[in-house]
């Protein structure tokens, strides 16, 4: 998965600590560089980024993704939950919106069912 | 006929046996009828030119056509003279001609100084065709046109009089009319006006109440009518402004609360005038006013509003700020949480990390609660029912009360209470009353609290209650409904706020009841908005 927050050391340990629960993890500092390398190979599963990312905003780089890999699983992390869910539904399939501070366990198990769960056409 | 019978003998009658007029003169005037009758034409032609010389008289006639008309009745005037049956019913035409003097505008005068050409006109004629009896029937039409002349200028002067008469009737009928009139018209707008309109008397009492004053107050005008106004109307703090204001020289316009029959505070806007030359027992203040309480209440509303949204803005901005360093903190937390547990960290170490992780979570809550509070949101309002939202709301909370060990009783009725509500906010209400109660009844039993979820059907309203079997809430009037009050010792005190706060956007009210055992809210919506 592709991790993109602006805040490098708290990116680094949500990173490091999703790795530990199993997860191939990159970690990128903003926007520009979320979408150099979603234009690289190999392919992500899932994207997790802050609403609010330097140079493009977190919404610009999910649909990137999202055109990268058809229903690629998106995830939202913001501190403006109500303002980020209006964007979040206006994607297909909708990104999943977690507020922070983030509880690492319950996003591991929201990434979980992302996966599992049958993806959008 | 000349009766001899004086008790029932009528004016005329009178007259003619006054002026001695007996039926020989009446039967010499007809035995002249013949010979004078070809006279007749002329000596109206003669009358009317001599009454043309008179501007005067003149003036009432009003053409040529006209004066043809009035010679040809004067010759059948003549030809009646001499017609010698002077009855009721001769007379009767002679007082209308007297009324017909009135009605044209006439003077008085002309008809004597007329009536004596007539008489001169007619001696030359018995003289110069009668010679045989000239004297006798000069003297006979002499007393004849006597009678005539005064019967018309009674007739004259009484149909004045009855015109005159009936002039001021009239006049006086329109002034009634006019004053009427006004009156209606001053009446109809002190009624009809959408304004409080109260006139006070020297001793200060209400002596005029109008309708809209009995509306926004509640009393009918007979139970305040004599009263003191400031006794009845003004709350008992402010009589003294109220009095100061009536007794001001030159009144001031002010806003004031005005208390009604029952006992309610309505703003009032008043405007106070002293009308001008006023009696002594009457109105010497017009106390006129404006109720501006529902205004009044929307524009605090709007001012709560626009201060909220500033509040909210700052606060999502401020969330914003605050969440990014909380998640750092967290994620830090959640790493040192790991580390500690894989190397065996002692109780002591893990629990440091436990309470700074609690802590966290604890400020990440404030936060997501204090932006509930302060954002506003417009209601989405929208058909629902109590026991749709009802049932959602248990849902949310039925894992928290197995946890518990609470069990949650709904006692909702059958039939459903449809109401218009936004039901995501009514919701956030639902699940903040029902978490509260969780806790509390959890609190208390180790053997099981209980709490109860119960809908009913007003006329106008739906009530929701959420009762609980804890310990109950602190004795005396605690501001539970107050941002930032908490009895519980991990509570934000933001709750009950929320609550509060999205009962009213709703048009509703929310009430506790509370003793030891027994804690019961209570929200009250309207059915419709």
């Amino acid at each position: 998965m592709l991790v993109v927050e602006p805040d490098r050391r708290s990116g680094a340990r949500l990173a490091q600590l999703l790795r530990e629960d199993g997860f191939d993890v990159e970690m990128v500092v903003d926007g520009s560089a979320a979408l150099r390398r979603l234009d690289e190979r190999p392919l992500f599963d899932v994207l997790v980024t802050e609403l609010y990312v330097p140079h493009v905003d977190g919404l610009t780089v999910a649909r990137k993704a999202i055109d990268t890999r058809r229903g690629m699983a998106t995830i939202l992390l913001t501190g403006h939950p109500q303002h980020a869910s209006a964007h979040a539904s206006l994607l297909c399939p909708p990104a999943l919106v977690v507020t922070k501070p983030v509880d690492v366990d319950a996003l591991a198990r929201a990434i979980h069912a992302l996966l599992e769960a049958p993806s959008g056409p | 006929m000349i009766g001899r019978v004086h008790s029932k003998e009528t004016l005329t009658q009178e007259l003619l046996r006054y002026v001695r007029f007996s039926s020989e003169d009446a039967a010499r005037i007809v035995r002249f009828r013949e010979r004078a009758t070809p006279y007749f034409p002329k000596i109206a032609r003669d009358f009317y030119d001599r009454i043309r010389e008179h501007e005067a008289a003149h003036d009432v006639f009003t053409g040529e056509e006209q004066i043809a008309r009035l010679q040809a009745s004067m010759v059948r005037w003549l030809e009646r003279l001499f017609g010698g049956v002077y009855d009721e019913a001769y007379f009767a035409q002679t007082e209308r001609i007297g009324k017909v003097h009135v009605v044209v505008g006439l003077p008085q005068r002309y008809m004597v100084t007329a009536m004596s050409g007539i008489r001169t006109s007619l001696e030359q004629l018995a003289r110069a065709h009668a010679p045989e009896e000239s004297a006798d029937l000069v003297d006979s039409l002499a007393r004849l046109l006597d009678v005539e002349l005064t019967v018309m200028l009674e007739s004259y002067q009484r149909h004045l009089a009855e015109r005159i008469e009936r002039a001021t009737d009239v006049e006086r009928q329109a002034l009634r009319l006019r004053a009427a009139r006004a009156e209606h018209r001053y009446e109809g707008a002190v009624e009809l006006a959408r304004v409080i309109v109260v006139g006070i008397d020297r001793a200060g009492h209400v002596v005029l109440f109008n309708r809209e004053a009995e509306r926004v107050t509640g009393y009918a005008r007979d139970e305040v009518l004599g009263l003191s106004f400031v006794e009845v109307l003004a709350p008992e703090d402010l009589r003294s402004t109220y009095a100061a204001a009536f007794d001001a020289a030159s009144p001031e316009d002010a806003t004031l609360p005005l208390l009604t029959r029952s006992k309610k505070i309505r703003y009032v806007t008043w405007q106070l005038a002293r009308p001008e030359g006023g009696v002594d027992d009457d109105v010497v203040l017009f106390v006129i006013g404006q109720d501006v309480t529902e205004e009044r209440a929307a524009r605090q509303r709007q001012e709560q509003q626009e201060r909220l949204a500033a509040v909210g803005t700052l606060a999502a901005g401020l969330a914003h700020e605050i969440r990014n360093p909380l998640n750092g903190a967290q994620l830090h937390i959640s790493f040192l949480e790991r580390a500690l547990a894989k190397g065996g960290a002692s109780s002591d170490a893990v629990e440091a990390v436990h309470v700074v992780r609690d802590e966290i979570r604890r400020l990440a809550r404030l936060v997501t609660d204090f932006l509930d509070f302060a954002r506003p949101r417009p209601l989405k309002l929208a058909p629902t029912t109590a026991q749709g939202v009802t049932e959602r709301a248990r849902q949310l909370v039925q894992s928290q009360a197995e946890t518990a060990n609470v069990e949650l009783v709904l006692d909702i009725p059958d039939a459903e209470i449809p109401f218009e509500a936004d039901a995501e906010r009514l919701g956030q209400v639902l699940l903040n009353l029902l978490q509260n109660a969780i806790e509390a009844a959890g609190d208390e039993a180790a053997g099981g609290g209980h709490v109860v979820l119960r809908a009913r059907r007003e006329p106008r309203h739906v009530r929701i209650e959420v009762e609980d079997d804890g310990p109950g809430l602190p004795p005396g009037n605690a501001p539970v409904f107050d941002a930032f009050f908490s009895t519980k010792p991990t509570g934000t005190g933001l709750g009950l706020a929320i609550v509060h706060r999205i009962v009213t956007d709703h048009g509703g009210a929310v009430d506790v009841e509370s003793r030891p055992g027994m804690t019961r809210f209570q929200v009250t919506l309207p059915l419709e908005h």
